[in-house]
Formats: structure tokens, C-alpha cells, sequence
């Protein structure tokens, strides 16, 4: 597959993937999880993803 | 394929990559879209919705949110999502959609098409005969870190009123280097913003993600006219001379720049 921006898709950054992916594009609803009883689609945050790795790390601690 | 197909047809949704001019779109035969499903097109009121068909429950809500947990399953959908719209935009003017939005058919695909076609085709012509640049700056230094972080065992033999002097000085001094580095970096937006259309900044990246420890003072996008793109990137590439090191990524189909929110009708 050619990449329009001369990488492969693979060798893109994960970090610049989704820094676009996660907070931008055509947003369909709002910025959480629906239930697909209510309204028939799914649209989930993925900043929460993010959120939680970075707690995990988050170990420093000053005395 | 919807839910309310009955029978022994397994329960499928329809996951949106990105959505076109209904123009013609380039040959997307081979095409491979999330979970390794081919890729398809839905038309609809003068707009091209660009599809794969994921199965259900793995795509639906109590699924999503358990595999959300898991970094590389999400990098192997965003992997996905992005060669797919990648592809489109290679050749065609394209409004990602942001990364897992699944319908429960593709029926309600069209209904969104009609319903919003007006809305859609703004922000289309908003990013037409242009491109999206990231531009992310670091400078070699890091803010000094705080006493505490090194030498603990030494600290102990210290006095309280030597340590909280020091802890303020190292505190002070990240502060000011904080500051210093904010400005360079409100200064080279500006510099590139003078060359886009648009522009986007994002928090700096995390190096737990980036894989990168230097320290990352700007990461933002820029929508360019394609015309200007060469000044865009030799500007750029003239932010280095600061002492920083700049990395331009692109062009990317505009993600940064489309971003409108569609509440279900």
C-alpha cells in the first residue's frame, strides 16, 4: 500500500496516530460511550486508553 | 446484517473510516479495513461513505470497552483505520471519522449522509486542494528534576531548612525553563501558522508513547495549501536553527481539520 504520507502504515508513529485519531476526524455523537440499545452505534473515547497508561507510570514520588 | 436479522446470520455493525465526494474514489478492491474485513462504499446523497463490516459482540460496547484496555489492540485498529484512510486520501478529497465508530448497519450509514450532507460537505471544502503537516519540536534539555528525584539516601543527613531551600531553587528553575520553552514554542507556531491555513496543537507526546525522552515543547498541525506547502516546510525546517530539533510528519489526510461533531439525529 502506498502512503500518502511516504511511510508505511506500520512505520507511522503511534504516538502521532493517535494524537489524530483519538481526539479528531468527524466525530459522530459526543465524546463517550453509548450504549447500542439506545441509539445504534458505538462510539468510544480512547483518551481514557491513554489517561490510564500514563497513571499507571506515574510513580515518582518526592520524599 | 443488521440486528434485526434473524437466523443463523452472525450479528455484524458497520465500522466508518471516512467520508467522500461521491466522486470517483480509487480502486479499493485490496483493501484490507479493521479486523482484516475488505473494504466497501455506501452511497448517499452526493456523498461516499467508505465501510468495512465488523462482527459483533467483539465491536460492540461491553466488547469495545475490555479491548480498549489493551494498547496493542488499539494500535492494531488505528494501524488499520489509517491505512484504509490513507488510501482514500491519497487521491481523494477525504473527512476522516475518528477511530472506532461503528453503526449497527449500514442503513444508518445513509441516514447519516442525507441528514447531514450540508454539514459534511462544509468541512469537505474547508480542507479541499489542501494538506495536513505535524510539526513536533524538542529541545535537548529537560527541566532540571527536583532533588528528591536523585540522591535520596544523601538528603537524609540534610537539614529540613537546606532541603526546602534547595527543593524551591530546583522547583523555581523548572519553572523558568518551563516558561522559556513555552515561549519558544508560542513563537515558532506562530512562524509556521503565518504559512497554514489552520492550525491545531496537541499536548506534547507522551514519551511513554513516543519513545522519545528529549522534551517535546510543540506538537501541532497545520492545514496548508497545497501551493504554499514548500514554504510551509521550508520554514519549518528553519525552526532547527534555535537550538531545537524539528520533525515534520506528513502529509496527513486532514484529520486535524474536519473535526465536527454529528449527534445522532
Amino acid at each position: 500500500m502506498t502512503s500518502r504520507s511516504g511511510l508505511p502504515a506500520e512505520r507511522i508513529e503511534l504516538a502521532d496516530l493517535l494524537d489524530r485519531l483519538l481526539a479528531t476526524g468527524v466525530v459522530v455523537s459526543g465524546d463517550l460511550t453509548l450504549s447500542i440499545a439506545d441509539v445504534d452505534l458505538v462510539h468510544v473515547s480512547l483518551r481514557a486508553v491513554i489517561t490510564s497508561v500514563r497513571d499507571q507510570n506515574d510513580s515518582e514520588v518526592f520524599p | 446484517m443488521g440486528s434485526d436479522t434473524a437466523g443463523s446470520e452472525p450479528r455484524a455493525g458497520t465500522y466508518l473510516y471516512a467520508i467522500v465526494r461521491d466522486a470517483a474514489l480509487p480502486d479499493l478492491a485490496d483493501l484490507l479495513g479493521v479486523d482484516g474485513q475488505r473494504v466497501r462504499t455506501i452511497d448517499e446523497s452526493g456523498l461516499t461513505a467508505v465501510v468495512s463490516t465488523v462482527p459483533f459482540p467483539a465491536f460492540e460496547e461491553g466488547a469495545l470497552r475490555l479491548s480498549l484496555e489493551d494498547l496493542g489492540w488499539v494500535e492494531s485498529i488505528a494501524r488499520a483505520h489509517h491505512t484504509v484512510v490513507d488510501a482514500v486520501a491519497k487521491d481523494t478529497l477525504t473527512a476522516p471519522v475518528s477511530l472506532v465508530t461503528v453503526y449497527n448497519d449500514d442503513n444508518r450509514v445513509r441516514q447519516l449522509l442525507s441528514e447531514r450532507q450540508e454539514e459534511i460537505l462544509e468541512v469537505l471544502d474547508r480542507v479541499s486542494d489542501r494538506s495536513e503537516w505535524g510539526v513536533k519540536v524538542y529541545l535537548e534539555q529537560a527541566p532540571e528534576p527536583g532533588p528528591g528525584s536523585v540522591g535520596s539516601t544523601e538528603q537524609r543527613g540534610r537539614s529540613g531548612t537546606d532541603y526546602l531551600r534547595q527543593r524551591r531553587d530546583a522547583l523555581r528553575g523548572r519553572e523558568q525553563a518551563t516558561q522559556r520553552a513555552s515561549k519558544i514554542a508560542e513563537d515558532l507556531n506562530a512562524r509556521l501558522a503565518g504559512h497554514a491555513v489552520a492550525s491545531r496543537l496537541y499536548q506534547p507526546q507522551d514519551p511513554r508513547l513516543s519513545g522519545r525522552t528529549d522534551w517535546m515543547i510543540l506538537n501541532a498541525a497545520y492545514l496548508v495549501d497545497n501551493r504554499a506547502v514548500a514554504a510551509f516546510q521550508a520554514a519549518a525546517r528553519s525552526l532547527g536553527v534555535h537550538g531545537a530539533s524539528v520533525e515534520v510528519t506528513g502529509p496527513w489526510a486532514p484529520y486535524s481539520f474536519v473535526t465536527m461533531e454529528l449527534t445522532r439525529p
